[in-house]
């Protein structure tokens, strides 16, 4: 059995008469571990999918399997423990708490958790050990995704899901983020998971699924995934 | 322009809420302002519907020498005089049964100063008389009932009145007594206790004690106002130049000369004064609420706003809609709350009022200038905050506009650069504390908001304590006995002396004195009161039965032999001293000078206190004319019979309960429950308002950051605790700050509405405060509360996925 089982997972949103399949029966397995990249078109219900993985968002139909354990049928409370323990978000626009410090940023997170890793050690491994009492206002763009990746992982959840994390930001501040998070699921055995329009990260990972109105067009397994340094897009 | 109207009206669909806050808000200013303002006036003009109807006189001639009736047909004659009508007067003793009054028989007039009858009807022969209503109430009597008179001096009752036994028939008000003041007397305790009408034949005397007259056209002028004065006024001069030329000493005096129409007024004034103070408060909410909301709508909007300015709309047609929007929800809550303020209100406060004063009809009409003044102020207000929140937007160019707003800079907060507390604050107050700081504007009208809540309670609560302190503390700590028995000044020793041992022996009685009380004139500089003096036989024991003390200190005095003591109020009123020299009058032409030698405690009417050694040296023999009793517990039970026992003596002419009075006052303040409850009701609003309102602003503004907490794992309590922290600290700061306000407030209040003849407490119960921070909390809880589920509501994945 996978780690994460997502099968035939709908949804359908329905807004009076109109009703509206974002997901139109999605199976997927993913590996723990594994970095993933989920590609498609905007609209295609890429970040649906990540929504109903993180627990952020409930499926009409499916099921989908975590770590052995059914979600699907989750109550709102049910799924904000699995978000607090086993979820680490990251998002395109960063979402840290103004007025909250990197480090205090970090310590949000890990003041809910069950194991958290120590903020300060968590923000040197992702290279901000000199900025950890600015706030979000005085960080770059790139910085300030750090922190957001920082947040995530001190957590210790079980899994990253990324929310097209680098599409804030310029090419080379993108490219040392998805090394940051490629890094992090190779040095801590994390799986994370990326969703993207950009093609061209596709290399980088280990299992890449695209996704075209709703459904899986396609699932390749990349044997020998590229460091991120190599790829130019 | 369609398309831009089509979507104004989707956007109050959309923004309900926010336009029915603005709305209320206005409203409740709106309201309490017209009505508080409009009180003032509706309560002159329902006295000059009363005035009218009985047509009060205008102008009151009087001699020494008596007015006759060739006199009265003259001073008909005169020009600008309506109706002149002679009238006889004179103050008798009345008992009834263990109670002995004075009462003022005056001759029926018809045409000026006309009785109102309640019910039955008016004498018709010469022993049938009419009562007026307070006294029939206090008494018991009723129609069929028959009053007995005696004289009170040493003219036989038989020379001056063909009668002295009158059966009731009618009870009747009259505007000539609007207050409860019927004036003094120079017979009996110097106090009127009611009036009663006869027909004139009843009289004996041959001239009339005085001439009531009416003013050409000034029943169609408004009672008080300047043009009613005027008309008056020069009818009285032309009356004034008449008799001077005739024998005698004559004085022309006008209504003001009526203590209780004069006290109407100022009375009157007194609410029109609150009026200008406590709205403001109000009026200063709805303009912040007004800005912070239109702030908020203007800032959600500015990609809109861009838009239209790129498309070419002008500055003008931009701001239009926020204008518009403003403009309409302000109209309309001005509307609402003038018409209800201007119409409900002042029924409400003159009601209240109404235990004072004796009206027939309250007049609440919409007041023109009232109502427009406050609507215009609120519509502009409310418009002035939302072009100075537009303002800003407006000026930026289209380009800017659409971007999305920088984040505002976060600066350490003051206490972040004292390590050695910063430290020890753990991580979500430090995070409260920031958040706290960083909204400043949102703090400091919530801060108001609430403190303004608070504060508008402690008013009302403490408005209630203010006077239940008269009651409270007047007749449990200040006026300690229960019985007061009216005993005649020139009893025999004889009889004083089985009065004595009576009393001595009486198990039921704790202990007794003999008093001297009665009314005179106190004057300093040109002002001047009338007030009680009291004088005990035994000036050691005066503090078993009447305290003399400080009101703050409770410092207890003994009365000395070369100084005086006077009431609190009648001190301030006089602008008097410790140390000052005051002048009594007893009615004569003598004046006696004295020192005060101390200000003491007093709620009710005006008291001077005197040693018997020094009122016999200043003025002369005293005359005791009271005993004051106080009982045992047992004797309390059985008062009636301690009182039957005594009156059976010779000299003892009534007796009264201090219990009554107090349940007199008890019975006004039940009243005041109407005005608390008032108060608590627009407190609330108020607090509702302005909570509801920035809560929601808070909440709509960093929903992203609501939803952050929320994908982190946050459960709902413990995101709503998020907001709730700061709510917390800003609530109980807001509480703090609104009781301090609120005792000024109360203060003034207090002062401001004070009558004359009584001095409200000017303390606000510790209850109270409870109380009002109790109720200020439960506001708050409940508004809280209502957020929890929209905080519930912010939908995680929409709130995060966009830039705002």
């Amino acid at each position: 059995m996978s780690f994460i089982e997502l099968k035939d997972v709908v949804k359908e949103y329905k807004t009076g008469e109109v009703s509206i399949k974002a997901v139109d029966g999605i199976s997927l397995n993913i590996e723990k571990g594994e970095f993933v990249v989920i590609v498609g078109p905007s609209g295609a219900g890429k970040t649906t999918v990540l929504n109903i993985l993180g627990g952020m968002d409930t499926l009409t139909s499916g099921s989908v399997i975590i770590d052995g354990t059914d979600i699907s049928q989750y109550n709102s409370r049910n799924l904000t423990t699995y978000r607090r323990y086993d979820i680490g978000f990251v998002f395109q626009f960063y979402n840290l708490v103004p007025n909250l410090t990197a480090k205090e940023n970090v310590e949000l997170a890990n003041q809910i958790s069950k194991n958290p890793l120590d903020a300060e050690t968590v923000l040197e491994e992702v290279g901000l050990k000199d900025r950890m009492n600015n706030f979000p206002a005085q960080l770059s763009g790139g910085e300030q995704q750090r922190v957001a990746i920082a947040r995530a992982l001190a957590k210790n959840p079980k899994m990253l899901l990324c929310d097209e994390p680098t599409g804030a930001l310029d090419y080379n501040t993108g490219k040392s983020i998805l090394k940051l998070l490629q890094d992090t699921c190779r040095e801590k055995k994390m799986t994370v998971i990326v969703i993207t329009h950009n093609q061209a990260i596709a290399p980088m990972a280990d299992r890449i699924f695209k996704i075209k109105n709703g459904q899986v067009s396609d699932m390749k397994i990349n044997e020998n995934p590229m460091p991120v340094e190599q790829i130019e897009w | 322009m369609k398309a831009i109207r089509k979507e104004f009206y989707a956007e109050i669909k959309k923004t309900k809420n926010r336009f029915i806050s603005i709305l209320i808000i206005v409203a409740l200013g709106v309201a309490i302002y017209t009505g508080i303002c409009s009180t003032e006036p509706d309560m002159r003009l329902s006295a000059d519907k009363f005035y009218d109807d009985g047509n009060l006189m205008d102008i009151r001639v009087m001699s020494d020498t008596g007015i006759t009736e060739a006199l009265v047909s003259e001073l008909e004659g005169i020009d600008g005089v309506k109706l002149a009508l002679g009238s006889f007067q004179g103050d008798y003793i009345n008992r009834m049964g263990d109670i002995e009054g004075v009462v003022s028989v005056q001759s029926y007039t018809d045409g000026i100063n006309e009785p109102l009858l309640s019910e039955g009807s008016l004498p018709e022969s010469t022993n049938q008389c009419i009562v007026e209503a307070s006294y029939a109430d206090n008494y018991g009597l009723k129609i069929g009932d028959s009053i007995t008179l005696s004289s009170g001096n040493e003219i036989p009752i038989e020379m001056t009145l063909r009668e002295n036994q009158f059966e009731i028939t009618g009870i009747y008000t009259t505007p000539y007594y609007i207050g409860v003041d019927r004036g003094t007397t120079s017979i009996g305790n110097g106090k009127i206790d009611g009036v009663i009408m006869v027909n004139g034949d009843v009289f004996l005397q041959t001239v009339y004690t005085s001439c009531y007259i009416t003013v050409d056209g000034a029943k169609e002028e408004e009672a008080y106002t300047d043009e009613y004065s005027e008309l008056v006024d020069g009818v009285k001069e032309k009356i004034e130049e008449y008799l001077e030329s005739m024998e005698g000493a004559f004085y022309v005096l006008d209504r003001n000369s009526i203590q209780t129409y004069v006290e109407f007024d100022q009375d009157a004034e007194r609410i029109g004064n609150i009026g200008k103070v406590v709205p403001a408060i109000f009026f200063i909410v709805a303009a912040l609420v007004s800005l912070t909301t239109m702030t908020r709508m203007v800032e959600e909007q500015r990609t809109q706003i861009g838009t239209l300015k790129a498309l070419g709309y002008t500055k003008g047609e931009a701001a239009g809609k926020y204008i518009k929007y403003g403009l309409l929800a302000s109209s309309a809550g001005s509307l609402l709350g003038g018409i209800i303020g201007s119409i409900f209100l002042p029924r409400v406060i003159i009601d209240a009022y109404k235990m004072l004063y004796c009206l027939e009809d309250i007049l609440t009409p919409i007041n023109g200038f009232y109502f427009v003044f406050a609507c215009v102020l609120a519509v502009a207000l409310v418009t002035a905050a939302t072009i100075f929140s537009c303002y800003r937007e407006l000026m930026d160019n289209p380009a800017a506009l659409m971007r999305p707003e920088p984040p505002k800079k976060t600066k350490k907060v003051f206490l972040e650069y004292i390590p050695f507390i910063w430290k020890r604050i753990n991580f979500s107050g430090k995070s409260t504390i920031r958040n706290l700081v960083r909204y400043k504007k949102r703090l400091f009208m919530t801060l108001f908001g609430i403190s303004g809540c608070m504060a508008l309670l402690v008013v009302g609560f403490g408005v209630k304590d203010s006077i239940s302190s008269v009651v409270g503390i007047q007749y449990d700590e200040l006026h300690i006995y229960d019985i007061v028995l009216s005993v005649s000044g020139n009893m025999s020793e004889e009889n004083r002396a089985g009065i004595e041992e009576t009393l001595g022996a009486d198990e039921n009685i704790r202990d007794y004195m003999f008093l001297r009380n009665s009314s005179l004139t106190v004057k300093k500089d040109e002002e001047s009161l009338t007030a009680y003096i009291y004088v005990a036989e035994d000036t050691d024991k005066l503090n078993d039965f009447i305290k003399l003390r400080d009101r703050n200190t409770h410092n207890e005095y003994e009365l000395s032999d070369n100084e005086v003591m006077l009431s609190e109020k009648a001190a301030g009123e006089l602008d008097v001293k410790e140390g000052d020299v005051i002048a009594l009058s007893l009615g004569g032409a003598e004046e006696y000078r004295v020192t005060v030698g101390k200000i003491v405690e007093n709620y009710v009417y005006h008291n001077i206190y005197m040693s018997s050694s020094m009122y016999q040296e200043l003025i002369g023999d005293v005359s005791y004319n009271e005993i004051i009793i106080s009982l045992t517990e047992e004797g309390k039970a059985n008062e009636e019979a301690v009182i039957e026992e005594l009156l059976k003596y010779d000299g003892v002419s009534g007796a009264s309960y201090v219990d009554k009075l107090r349940d007199k006052f008890e019975d006004m303040l039940g009243s005041m429950d109407v005005i608390v409850a008032v108060i608590i009701i627009a407190a609330g609003g108020l607090a509702f308002v302005v909570l509801y309102n920035l809560n929601n602003i808070n909440i709509n503004e960093r929903k992203r950051e609501l939803a952050t907490l929320k994908v982190l794992g946050f459960y709902d309590i413990e995101v709503s605790s998020y907001i709730y922290r700061e709510n917390i600290i800003i609530t109980v700061i807001g509480i703090a700050v609104g009781a301090l306000l609120g005792i000024v407030l109360h203060k003034f209040v207090i002062i401001t509405a004070e009558v004359d003849m009584v001095m409200f407490g000017r303390d606000v119960f510790p209850l109270s405060f409870v109380w009002s921070g109790l109720l200020t909390a439960l506001f708050a809880v409940i508004t809280n509360l209502s957020m929890h589920y929209k905080m519930k509501k912010i939908d995680m994945a929409t709130s995060l996925k966009s830039v705002e």
